[in-house]
């Protein structure tokens, strides 16, 4: 079976010139028999060739494309691009540019086939967890569990210093009563995240056929200890192979800016839940998105202006986060009847002196279709605006405004934990008071409170209470919440 | 190089927030406050008269002047001119005079201090603080924290001690 020439090189089917040459002399280097003795490599050698020769022949491309079922390797989905000013201006100094993007599928989800789900909880046993703590995820997992299609995959992992298979990967019409061993977890010794994860991820490749969507939900009240980098290759590995971690941490002692990391490696998330409504909630969401699933692993790749540098990079929606800027900028999922919107803040550092027009990013967004099991679609993304002496006059986009100014909330919250972190508590409480005041305008009584009463409890004692930090995190990180928002729809 | 109106921190070019305080750095049409680039200082401040939009709170008002009405008297005080007043009771000599004395008041039975609470102007909102006063300040019955700016709008009542004093917001559209 032979895959088509624009697969073969990783390449989309509107692939330009510059793409194609690039990407057969990167594979070639890798698979010339002078580099590589492997005999599978030449004959790829040879693949990459005959796949280069026909496509950087206009013509000979042309009747190729012909020949090739109509594909999907454009996804039918749209981004549209906004930038705080039209133009960057001809300054000796740095600037800031703020581009908010905002992909959303063209299609609707009606007649289609629902694509399988295969979620694998992976949950803390440890001692901490024991009473109430472990009854409320027994119940909340045997709920969603009855949420999925018969047609779902589930599987569950237990763990504390080692980990166990609970439920190996079933079908949910399959189960019968499997399920009731949630019933009869007991608690008991220590947490190491490890152990679950890998067990957790590893279940992933036995079923499915490689066609279901992955989610793997940890569930932790801990701190892992020692593991945190092994944590976080398989999150680099489970991203690799298309799974999506969620967490969420119960409770107080959990490390938030750890499984944040996790998470976001993957597009996911974290949440915090301090009783049994948040997690039922986080459950129902989780599952009916997934039935909405329009693509997978958005993730954006391609190169930047010189002296451009992307300084931070936030998910607005759905489930917004701080992204890890990496490369790709894994940016998460994108599903039917929703947006993808996700902000991107650039610095550009000097401005070359003769042109008019600069380019501060061109790449492409590439997405894996819940639809389709074959290789990725992607979009082209292209940043690029004029170079003017004066500053124009246009007023900054109403939808960046407003996701900045919740984004301006979450990082005066991120500084003053920073601070607290190093002894600066004057410079913490500092910026908890600006937050506050800011809250106030916004009408959140309860959190400007809770901002200020922790503030106090810093100035006491010189660190958060043990809730005080993470209430106040997830808090303004939910000032992007519909409830929280108004100019963007 | 930006200033922020607030805090005064500089800001890198482009920025729309103040990382500092995060106070809002651009006026809803887009023009940069406060910009000091190569040498010049741009206060376009004042002009920014365009409606709507700018963050929730306030009402497109036009408003270059702000009255205290002292509620049991029904006194008026005007502040003009000016983009911050601290209120208090001036004493003699005491270096520091607030800029608006309510000794006139009864301030000193009322418990008004004498740096009681300081009042400002930021771009169209004001906001209240408490200077760490002795018995406190309330914005419309709840009390505040000191050294945190509470915004207020028109007909809020603000309570220094137990003085009560409204806040008018007055409108100058036609006052030319």
């Amino acid at each position: 079976m032979i895959s088509d020439y624009y697969s073969i090189l990783d390449l989309p089917r509107d692939a330009d010139q510059e793409e194609i040459r690039e990407a057969y002399f990167s594979a070639a280097r890798q698979h010339h028999p002078d580099v590589n003795p492997d005999p599978r490599a030449s004959e790829r050698f040879l693949t990459f060739q005959r796949a280069y020769q026909i496509l950087s022949n206009t013509e000979s491309r042309r009747i190729y494309d012909l020949s090739l079922p109509p594909g999907m390797a454009v996804p039918d989905a749209q981004i549209q691009i906004a930038t705080s000013r039209s133009a960057l201006i001809r300054i000796k100094e740095a600037q800031l540019i703020y581009a908010l993007l905002d992909l959303t599928p063209k299609t609707e989800p009606e007649n289609r086939k629902l694509p399988s789900s295969h979620i694998c909880l992976v949950l803390d046993r440890s001692t901490s967890m024991q009473g109430e703590r472990m009854d409320m995820v027994k119940s909340s997992a045997i709920r969603l569990i009855r949420q999925l299609k018969p047609q779902d995959w589930v599987s569950v992992v237990i763990f504390n210093d080692r980990a166990e298979v609970l439920i190996p990967p079933t079908q949910v019409k399959e189960l019968h009563k499997l399920d009731n061993r949630i019933n009869l977890i007991k608690t008991g010794g220590g947490t190491e995240l490890y152990h679950g994860l890998r067990c957790g991820y590893d279940l992933f490749n036995q079923v499915g056929g490689g066609k279901t969507i992955n989610e793997l939900i940890l569930l932790t009240d801990g701190h892992t200890y020692g593991d945190e980098l092994a944590c976080l290759s398989i999150s680099e590995a489970g991203n690799e192979e298309g799974v999506t971690i969620t967490s969420i941490g119960i409770g107080d002692a959990w490390n938030d800016a750890f499984l944040d990391k996790l998470s976001a490696k993957t597009g996911g998330s974290a949440f915090f839940i301090q009783n049994d409504v948040d997690l039922s909630h986080i459950f129902k969401d989780k599952i009916s998105a997934l039935n909405l699933l329009f693509a997978k692993r958005v993730r954006m790749v391609g190169s930047f202006g010189s002296g451009v540098e992307l300084r931070y990079a936030f998910r607005v929606q759905p489930e917004s986060t701080p992204l890890a800027v990496e490369k790709p900028l894994q940016m998460g999922n994108l599903y039917y009847k929703n947006r993808l919107i996700v902000l991107l803040e650039f610095l550009v550092k000097d401005l070359p002196e003769r042109e008019e027009e600069f380019r501060i990013f061109k790449g492409r967004i590439w997405m894996d279709l819940a639809e389709r099991n074959g290789p990725a679609s992607s979009l082209p993304i292209h940043i690029q605006l004029p170079i003017r002496s004066e500053t124009d006059k246009k007023p900054v986009p109403v939808q960046i405004m407003e996701a900045l100014s919740r984004l301006s909330l979450y990082r005066l919250q991120e500084k003053a934990r920073g601070e607290v972190g190093e002894g600066k508590i004057s410079d913490a409480m500092r910026h908890l008071r600006f937050l506050a005041t800011h809250l106030l305008a916004l009408g959140k009584r309860e959190l400007a409170q809770s901002v200020l009463v922790e503030a106090e409890h810093i100035h006491q004692s010189h660190e958060y209470s043990p809730s005080g930090s993470k209430t106040i995190k997830y808090g303004t990180r939910d000032l992007f919440l519909p409830s929280g928002m108004e100019g963007l729809k | 190089m930006i200033v922020c109106p607030n805090c005064r921190q500089t800001e890198i070019f482009g920025a729309l927030f103040c990382d500092e305080c995060g106070e809002q750095l651009v006026t809803t049409n887009g023009v940069q406050t406060h910009v000091i680039g190569e040498g010049k200082i741009d206060r376009n401040e004042q002009k920014d008269d365009t409606s709507g939009q700018n963050g929730v709170g306030m009402d497109d008002l036009r408003v270059t002047n702000l009255a205290l009405v002292v509620v049991e008297s029904g006194q008026i005080i005007h502040l003009t001119g000016r983009m911050d007043y601290t209120l208090g009771r001036a004493v003699e000599e005491q270096p520091i005079l607030p800029d608006v004395d309510f000794s006139a008041f009864d301030a000193h039975r009322q418990g008004v201090s004498r740096l009681h609470a300081s009042l400002k102007w930021i771009r169209r909102r004001v906001y209240i603080m408490d200077l760490g006063s002795s018995n406190g300040t309330q914005v419309n019955g709840r009390k505040t924290t000191a050294h945190v700016d509470y915004p207020v709008k028109d007909g809020d009542i603000i309570t220094l001690g137990r003085l009560k004093i409204q806040i008018m917001f007055q409108k100058l559209e036609e006052n030319r």
